[in-house]
């Protein structure tokens, strides 16, 4: 493959600025493109980084790789597991345990590079295995760091793995500063019951990614990424499901998590990353760790869960055969309704869940997925859009013949939205996401692991105001533990049809955006982050550290852990 | 031929050493001057692509390869500053209680690296005083040189790309282990502590035992 990405600029440079950029309306906030643009001077493009190797790949040789779901274990731990460490334990035992071993191992981007590339994955994967979780069903899962201690190269052999977006308690959440270094290991025991008890609440599709201070782009782009998807009494797994409360939508080999990531190989085949704190657009773009894959597909409906897996580069991902997507979740949370789109906008960490019915097809023939959003530099995209069908292709598929009766479905109504009511509202809090001195910034400060940013009461509501004090700059935003649903976006309210009326953990600012935000802080105490997703922008201190403290009035759910939990000394057990 | 350090000193007036140009051609440690392009035969370590290898000068008045003599096989925390701009950005200052912190390691393997934006005014001589000001010890090295040779060095280690130019900067702190190849950045405005305690985070441990659990 060659990236199309400089020959796409050149030929759409004639374009007016913001030409294309109305197709998918109901796929982005309003406004956020506006007044997008990079200065056009001094260029820089992946391709012409010297530490990015041409190896002249072509596109669709290597099948997507189907990530293997993980397995539990059937064992007890040793040394078992320490409650006093965990929030709520008792309430929420595990019933299922996994053990994940992270390290080092060969991995094949693409068949025509002449070498194997060292990455770093769970039981020998990149993306790691995915997670298969139910509401209702508590898991704890161990994660031992084999990497190795005298690794030489941009990343740092220590690890704290966030579970993104998961409702659980802080220990459990993959800090920053929870780091786990080789030969140490670290329990995460995710409860899998919704936000305040509420069903309204639930998550489909969420992600686990490496988390550790300073070298977040780093590790992730090593490959500490994986999937972990949550089922429930609706969405159940099951298109033959035949509960009348069943959704019934595409599952099985037909339910397809796909993470991008884009990356640069040095010469020597080895991942290659540049220093520049705006941030990182690689060369080649892959999916599920494998560079511009094809996937056979029958002519039937399938779920696909795109995930941005970062570190920095945007997507606006359309079909080139005019093929919708019915998008069915935003940000691992279903919808009240499916929304068609033509495109998907995904900034770093977002998910889409779509369904794409490719019945009308025959076999063989080839649809291809493609980027349509122009990116040249790390801080965010051009503001242009290439034309349909001229975009840079990500992956192809390709149909193959139907092997059954598809009994799959695209329900009408999918999950409506929790009810805000503002009376619940405490605090109003402004973030500013800017730069100064070189650094990115919140409220003008770099991240401060011992400064406490905001004490928040457990039980209450607030409303954020989230800014982009920058001209240049978008910057995808991400808030833990709590989902958020936006009031306002630059001083007006979503329209109800909009695919970001829904609940939501990134909220992409594009420059002088202001967004704001409503959500609740429930259930358990602690310290939690707030930060810029662009993982590079994260790791140059752009983030903030919060706290949910005990109520004035009412019950106290959960405690604080003190002292914090530390890594515990320990190896795999054999098998693993 | 001359030996590399000779080739240091009677090269008063060189022109820029462009990373790029910096192959290695063989096992010699030796450099050769009768060319323009000034090839650097040293081999350079695992991080030398992150880093241009131009020559500056010390505030000790020591002319040294900004790659090979100054980052080449050693742990470093690496800052922007000025003398002039020091009451605005007071980052020395900060980075001096790093330097109390570091304490015993500093020089022993463990360095800090000050380069000036101001090149036309940070003399030699002029950062000798700021540096006996703040207190610096030896292994904490500041460093100018030509304006050219100092731009080498803005455009690849600061920040947004290197585009933004000199002094706006100040913040950026980056640190690592150079023959590990880890790199990364703080806020030079940290709390001390906190940066020090990033300098032992790309230290090599190979014995889990030997840390606190």
């Amino acid at each position: 493959m060659t990236n199309t990405s400089r020959r796409h600029m050149l030929k759409l440079s004639m374009l007016a600025a913001g030409a294309g950029v109305a197709t998918s309306q109901q796929a982005f906030g309003a406004g956020s493109l506006v007044g997008n643009l990079c200065t056009p001077d001094d260029l820089s493009l992946a391709e012409d980084d010297p530490g990015s190797h041409d190896f002249n790949l072509s596109p669709f040789v290597d099948p997507l790789p189907i990530i293997p779901v993980a397995t539990p274990i059937n064992f007890p731990l040793d040394p078992p597991i320490d409650p006093a460490r965990h929030q709520r334990y008792t309430e929420f035992l595990p019933q299922k345990t996994y053990i994940q071993v992270l390290r080092e191992f060969d991995h094949q981007y693409h068949s025509g590079i002449p070498f194997a590339t060292r990455v770093w994955g769970f039981n020998g994967n990149v993306p790691g295995q995915t997670f298969h979780a139910r509401y209702g069903e508590p898991v704890l899962i161990r994660r031992y760091n084999q990497l190795p201690a005298d690794h030489v190269g941009f990343a740092l052999p220590s690890f704290t793995t966030h579970l993104h977006n998961l409702h659980h308690a802080s220990e459990s959440d993959g800090m920053p500063w929870d780091w786990v270094d080789p030969g140490f290991f670290w329990d995460y025991h995710h409860v899998n019951a919704p936000a305040g008890g509420d069903p309204l609440q639930k998550q489909t599709t969420q992600w686990y990614h490496d988390h550790r201070m300073d070298f977040t782009a780093t590790n992730v782009y090593m490959g500490l990424t994986g999937f972990y998807l949550l089922f429930d009494n609706q969405d159940t797994g099951n298109e033959h499901d035949p509960s009348p409360s069943a959704f019934r939508l595409p599952s099985g080999k037909y339910d397809i998590p796909m993470i991008l990531h884009d990356i640069s190989l040095g010469e020597d085949g080895q991942l290659y990353l540049s220093q520049d704190t705006n941030g990182f657009l690689g060369r080649y773009y892959t999916v599920n760790r494998k560079i511009t894959p094809f996937l056979e597909v029958e002519p039937r409906k399938y779920r696909f869960r795109f995930l941005n897996g970062g570190p920095s580069r945007f997507y606006e991902l359309g079909l080139n055969d005019g093929l919708l997507f019915n998008v069915i979740a935003n940000d691992g949370n279903l919808l009240p309704k499916p929304v068609i789109a033509e495109t998907i906008k995904l900034s770093v960490a977002q998910r889409f869940d779509v369904i794409v019915d490719f019945s009308q097809y025959q076999p063989g023939a080839s649809i291809i997925l493609e980027n349509l959003m122009e990116q040249i530099r790390g801080e965010g995209p051009t503001g242009r859009k290439f034309a349909k069908g001229e975009g840079d292709p990500v992956m192809e598929f390709r149909v193959v013949p139907l092997t059954g009766p598809d009994k799959s479905r695209i329900p009408n109504e999918l999950r409506a939205l929790p009810k805000i009511n503002l009376k619940e509202v405490k605090q109003e809090r402004l973030f500013k996401f800017d730069y100064f001195g070189g650094m990115w910034t919140v409220n003008g400060q770099g991240f401060d692991m011992d400064r406490m940013d905001a004490y928040i009461e457990q039980g209450s509501a607030e409303i954020w105001t989230i800014r982009n004090g920058g001209t240049r700059w978008e910057h995808p935003i991400h808030i833990h533990f709590e989902e958020f649903q936006i009031l306002e976006f630059n001083g007006k309210p979503l329209q109800e049809s909009d695919v970001n009326n829904s609940r939501k953990d990134v909220l992409t600012l594009g420059p002088g955006d202001e967004v704001k935000l409503f959500f609740h802080f429930r259930d358990f105490l602690g310290c939690h982050v707030m930060h810029c997703h662009n993982v590079v922008h994260e790791d140059h201190t752009m983030m903030i550290h919060w706290h949910i403290a005990p109520p004035k009035n009412g019950p106290v759910l959960g405690a604080i852990i003190e002292p914090r939990p530390v890594m515990r000394l320990g190896t795999p057990p054999a098998g693993f | 031929m001359k030996s590399r350090r000779q080739f240091l000193s009677a090269s008063a007036a060189l022109p820029a050493l462009a990373l790029s140009a910096c192959t290695s051609t063989g096992p010699s440690n030796l450099i050769t001057a009768s060319t323009e392009s000034r090839i650097c035969k040293k081999p350079g370590g695992p991080s030398a692509k992150y880093f241009p290898n131009v020559v500056v000068m010390t505030h000790t008045g020591r002319r040294a390869w900004f790659y090979d003599d100054l980052i080449k096989g050693k742990i470093v925390g690496i800052n922007f500053m000025s003398v002039k701009s020091e009451e605005q950005f007071p980052v020395t200052q900060n980075l001096a209680k790093v330097q109390e912190l570091v304490g015993n390691k500093l020089g022993q393997g463990t360095f800090m690296v000050s380069i000036t934006t101001d090149p036309e005014h940070d003399s030699p001589a002029i950062l000798e005083a700021f540096a006996k000001k703040h207190g610096a010890q030896e292994g904490w090295i500041f460093v100018t040189g030509k304006p050219s040779d100092m731009q080498a060095i803005y455009q690849k280690l600061g920040p947004h790309g290197g585009y933004e130019g000199a002094g706006v900067n100040h913040h950026i702190w980056r640190y690592g282990n150079e023959p590990y190849a880890r790199w990364a950045a703080s806020h030079a405005m940290a709390q001390p502590h906190q940066l020090a305690q990033r300098l032992s985070w790309v230290e090599v441990n190979k014995e889990p035992n030997s840390k606190k659990a």
